[in-house]
């Protein structure tokens, strides 16, 4: 990470994305996860203004924003007891193709995800990340994580492509 | 809905078959192959054939998942398969009697909304009741388990009990 691109974090994100990296040392890696920088993920997620479809369910209202699901994430964190506490970060490498497109067109995502990868030529290289927050402690296990398309920079996400995942 | 005789019966032994084996030996998607998830519902979801949502599916967590032709769909959420069972079909859950087989589940007080719904809250378990045994994940264990029903509520009345009342509920089978 630079110092530049801290710059441009406000305050509140800045204070997110500094927990999450406070618990990036037990990171654990998936064995397919490619050569990206994961603090600029978790990053480039914590500075992103966008609200997540209802479609994705993945608050108690219809809707909410990024910023809001990883601070609701980090809330149940403190209120869980100590468990085994993971920020993973997985990022397959995928190119943009029809198939890719059509993994988008459905109605989990915008309608603006097509449009933003249709601008994207064929074969152009891609991410798909997902960072996930987890705990277990016994039986007590869970997941909350987002997904998104991030370009092969790492510094550039499609806003469309932005998912919430959650377990159980 | 209710399952006949011979339903039931293949259905408990198809469960039998997969008590102690992890989840990977159940699904072969991303989700399945790591271990630190709650697995719960994946489980249960894959045992009973239930993919309600997109959204929810291990087949469609990431693009490689939807590609590979060995991974079927399975919900993961123990909230979208509550929430699609109609509330006049669930139930409180009481040892008291020998209940008909069906989906067992359990969360906070407080994860239940005023409509009946269950919220996203995490603490949340399902399991498959066949009196008097619940064929569940267990995540501790990290395999599947064939516990009595005494024993699946007390362990997860006291897992679930530290940040107020918990709740069981019985419920039939997803259509």
């Amino acid at each position: 990470m630079t110092s530049s691109y801290i710059h441009r974090i406000n305050l509140t994100s800045r204070a997110l994305i500094a927990s999450l990296l406070a618990l990036l040392p037990g990171l654990s890696l998936a064995e397919n996860v490619r050569s990206i920088d994961h603090s600029a993920t978790i990053q480039i997620l914590g500075q992103t203004d966008y609200l997540f479809p209802k479609e994705q369910a993945c608050g108690e209202n219809n809707r909410i924003s990024v910023g809001e699901f990883l601070t609701d994430s980090l809330i149940l964190l403190s209120e869980d007891p100590a468990g085994d506490t993971r920020v993973t970060v997985r990022c397959d490498a995928l190119k943009v193709a029809d198939d890719l497109r059509s993994f988008y067109g459905s109605e989990i995502y915008p309608d603006v995800a097509v449009r933003q990868l249709a601008q994207l030529k064929d074969g152009t290289p891609i991410h798909q990340c997902t960072v996930t927050l987890s705990n277990k402690q016994e039986e007590y296990a869970w997941a909350r994580g987002i997904q998104a398309l991030i370009d092969e920079t790492g510094e550039r996400l499609i806003e469309g492509t932005l998912r919430c995942l959650l377990t159980p | 809905m209710p399952m006949g005789r011979a339903d039931l019966a293949e259905l408990q032994a198809k469960l039998d078959s997969f008590v102690n084996k992890r989840i990977d030996a159940v699904c072969q998607s991303s989700l399945g192959n790591d271990f630190n998830q709650n697995q719960c519902a994946h489980f249960v979801s894959h045992m009973l054939g239930y993919d309600i949502s997109r959204n929810a599916s291990c087949k469609f967590l990431t693009f490689d998942d939807s590609r590979d032709d060995a991974v079927e769909g399975a919900t993961i959420r123990v909230d979208t398969i509550f929430n699609e069972i109609h509330s006049s079909l669930r139930h409180p859950l009481s040892n008291t009697a020998c209940h008909t087989p069906g989906l067992v589940f359990v969360t906070q007080s407080r994860n239940i909304r005023q409509d009946g719904r269950m919220g996203s809250t995490p603490a949340k378990h399902i399991g498959i009741l066949l009196w008097p045994w619940v064929y569940h994940y267990s995540n501790t264990r990290n395999q599947v388990a064939k516990e009595h029903v005494d024993h699946f509520k007390n362990t997860f009345s006291r897992v679930y009990g530290g940040s107020g009342p918990v709740v069981f509920y019985r419920t039939e089978f997803l259509e």
